[in-house]
């Protein structure tokens, strides 16, 4: 069974066996507009994991998008950072969405796009670059040569944003109406790596 | 003429511009530095309630939250016409006073310490956080993420949350900490004074220890005669906190001390077309253009401002560095300057990292200090508000500069009106003349731009450790740094990039 937890809770075992856990991370700053889609969607994912993880637990039909096949604890956050503060929040896990709002410039806005960190290039890229610091992928390199435990596997979900600087809560029509999807787009990446990791 | 452009900026928080304009002898006529300005937030502040804003105003910036966290929650001390508990207020300094370590280690280590310990014309790859641990050693890679996360836990235990602080109110804490957490957090405080030692330690090898880099620091290409303005205690000593605003002239002379409430009668702002961002100076002085001397009203906030502004440091260790800070780099030249043959003043820009570092020791001190103060675990921590709330300044040194949030509201507390000035906002000015005079003395007669020599015009605003936005805005997926060299007539004659 797949088990929600908010993040920062301890590491579940179940029969000493620890189990792996796996971080869904929203991106951006939920008061300046279309930044703050990866904090929409990852909320829309906290409470869809969580009615999964009660109707399982009672027994009852299961969510067709989540397939829990085995144990794994997923944990949901939000965030605002980038950079060594960012791969400090992915310490001690197995693998990690990051759900963020970017400009690629080559999709109109509201498009969805999903990246393994790999593939991307190590420039300013929505939150996987904090300019105070480094960006996420050398930031994991350093913590990888320091032989702390990071994931493996890092997914990143995008949505094409025109950036703004304007303070405000709303996201801008297009957008938003990417918001399902992209939890759609979440949930069948979460429930791929469940069974990749396990 | 010719036109260069540095878009955007490495390793610098939200992101900017330089363009630089050469005449037709290839000399640099005019440098000018852009950032897209983040708006709106006064009007997106106005109807909530006061109380509201030490949550809010966190947001604007991914870099220093905890910073805007305590202005916000000062001035709605001050809107509310309520006085915390001791305990209170030196839990919220010990909280700013972890984060100052996270900040100011991050800084040196991942920003200005590349630019030393891998040499300003290294090449771009090589010249970051993951070169400096593989340069200097694993281990220091292991103590800079230790000593971020002890100032995390601490900021964590105190401000409810590990990112953006949320317990200050008007009137002081809704919570406070244990003796067990007391224990805890003063153990990692001796551990970060320990660390704060060792990166001074560092400095003085790879920096002081290198002839070439003590002449880039103390030469002419970095330097500037401004005014300088810190917050101090009751002793003119430093303080991150709480305190007034010290000025001090380009030639040492205290011109004089004001309450944060008292800013607008210090602090103006001149506008300038190319830019939204509005570029405060010293009032009583007044703007005469982006120039140095004691004519001129544009001042500087930095740590190394800081340290110019005050008499000295509040804990021993930082004050023996503060000593020896002094001792070493004002130099004959600069007493020439002074009506008295003598001064304590420091103007060159590059020094700011190794300020920035006595201010990191003195934090860690201050850490231990709070930690081991007698009233920390006392459960006095909120003075119930008894008054109606009108208008407040909160004011405190964020370390990129001082800052100043002024809030109006009506008889319930609900926001009519917001002014903020936030730490880099003050060094605007001096940032742009300091790109602007490093790209006169390293481009000349049409010198062909390298890579390390853009570095270098970089490294003038760096030390300022500018952060204009947030890392909670998106970023554009361009290249950082994109050259554009264009004739007299305007036409592109050359693009280089420049990746991290």
């Amino acid at each position: 069974m797949m088990e929600m937890r908010s993040a920062n809770h301890c590491h579940s075992t179940e029969d000493g066996i620890p189990k792996p856990r796996i971080l869904i991370i929203g991106l951006g700053n939920p008061l300046l507009g279309d930044d703050g889609f990866g904090w929409q969607v990852a909320s829309r994912v906290e409470c869809a994991l969580q009615e999964q993880s009660k109707t399982i637990g009672e027994g009852e039909t299961r969510s067709s998008m989540v397939k829990p096949t085995s144990s794994a604890v997923v944990e949901v956050e939000r965030l605002a950072v980038g950079g060594l503060r960012l791969m400090e929040e992915l310490i001690g896990y197995d693998a990690a969405i990051l759900i963020d709002a970017i400009t690629l410039g080559q999709q109109p806005v509201g498009s969805l796009s999903i990246h393994s960190l790999e593939s991307l290039p190590t420039y300013p890229i929505g939150h996987l670059y904090s300019a105070h610091d480094t960006t996420l992928q050398m930031a994991l390199q350093m913590g990888r040569d320091l032989v702390t435990k990071l994931p493996d596997t890092v997914w990143v979900i995008g949505v094409e944003v025109v950036p703004t600087f304007i303070f405000s809560e709303n996201l801008t029509p297009s957008v938003m109406a990417a918001v399902p999807c992209a939890v759609q787009m979440v949930l069948e990446k979460l429930h791929q790596m469940i069974e990749e990791v396990l | 003429m010719q036109r260069i452009s540095i878009d955007p900026i490495t390793r610098l928080e939200g992101h900017g511009k330089v363009e630089i304009f050469l005449n037709e002898a290839g000399d640099v006529a005019n440098a000018y530095f852009q950032i897209p300005e983040l708006r709106g937030f006064e009007r997106f502040c106005v109807g909530r309630p006061v109380e509201e804003m030490p949550i809010l105003t966190n947001r604007i910036c991914g870099v220093c939250p905890e910073a805007h966290h305590m202005a916000a929650a000062k001035a709605g001390d001050a809107v509310y016409h309520v006085d915390p508990p001791p305990t209170a207020k030196k839990l919220r300094e010990l909280l700013y006073s972890a984060f100052y370590v996270t900040d100011h280690t991050t800084h040196f280590y991942a920003l200005g310490g590349p630019d030393f310990i891998m040499g300003p014309t290294a090449p771009v790859a090589e010249r970051n956080i993951l070169g400096v641990i593989h340069k200097v050693g694993l281990e220091i890679g292991g103590k800079v993420i230790q000593a971020r996360k002890y100032g995390h836990t601490v900021i964590e235990m105190i401000g409810g949350r590990k990112v953006h602080p949320c317990t200050s109110i008007p009137g002081g804490l809704t919570k406070g900490i244990t003796e067990e957490q007391r224990k805890e957090i003063e153990q990692m405080g001796r551990w970060a004074v320990e660390f704060a030692q060792f990166s001074l330690k560092l400095f003085d090898d790879i920096v002081l220890g290198n002839q070439a880099y003590v002449d880039l620091v103390v030469g002419d290409t970095y330097s500037h005669r401004t005014y300088y303005m810190g917050m101090v205690d009751a002793n003119k000593h430093v303080n991150f906190y709480d305190g007034q605003i010290s000025i001090v002239a380009p030639d040492g002379e205290r011109i004089g001390m004001y309450d944060p409430r008292d800013y607008t009668d210090w602090i103006a702002e001149h506008v300038e077309p190319w830019t939204y961002l509005k570029f405060p100076y010293l009032k009583k002085i007044g703007w005469k253009g982006f120039v140095d001397g004691k004519d001129s009203g544009v001042y500087c906030a930095t740590p190394l401002s800081r340290l110019n502004a005050a008499d000295g440091m509040a804990t021993p260790r930082a004050q023996e560095e503060y000593e020896r800070f002094y001792a070493t780099l004002v130099t004959e030249e600069a007493k020439r300057y002074t009506a008295t043959g003598d001064t304590k003043v420091v103007h060159h820009r590059l020094a700011t990292h190794w300020a920035r570092l006595v201010e990191l020791l003195y934090a860690a001190e201050r850490w231990v200090e709070l930690a081991t103060d007698p009233e920390i675990t006392s459960p006095q921590i909120h003075t119930v508000p008894q008054e109606t709330p009108t208008e407040g300044v909160g004011c405190v040194e964020a370390p990129r500069g001082t800052l100043t949030h002024h809030y109006w509201t009506d008889e319930r507390g609900i926001l009519t009106s917001v002014n903020l000035i936030v730490g880099t906002t003050n060094n605007y000015a001096p940032i742009t003349m300091s790109i602007k005079k490093a790209a006169q003395q390293l481009i000349q007669h049409g010198t062909v731009v390298t890579e390390g020599l853009l570095n270098q015009i970089e490294m003038a605003f760096r030390a300022y450790d500018p952060c204009f936005g947030c890392a909670t805005h998106s970023l554009p997926g361009q290249m950082p740094l994109e050259v554009i060299i264009r004739d007299a007539t305007g036409n592109t004659v050359d693009v280089l990039h420049q990746h991290c």
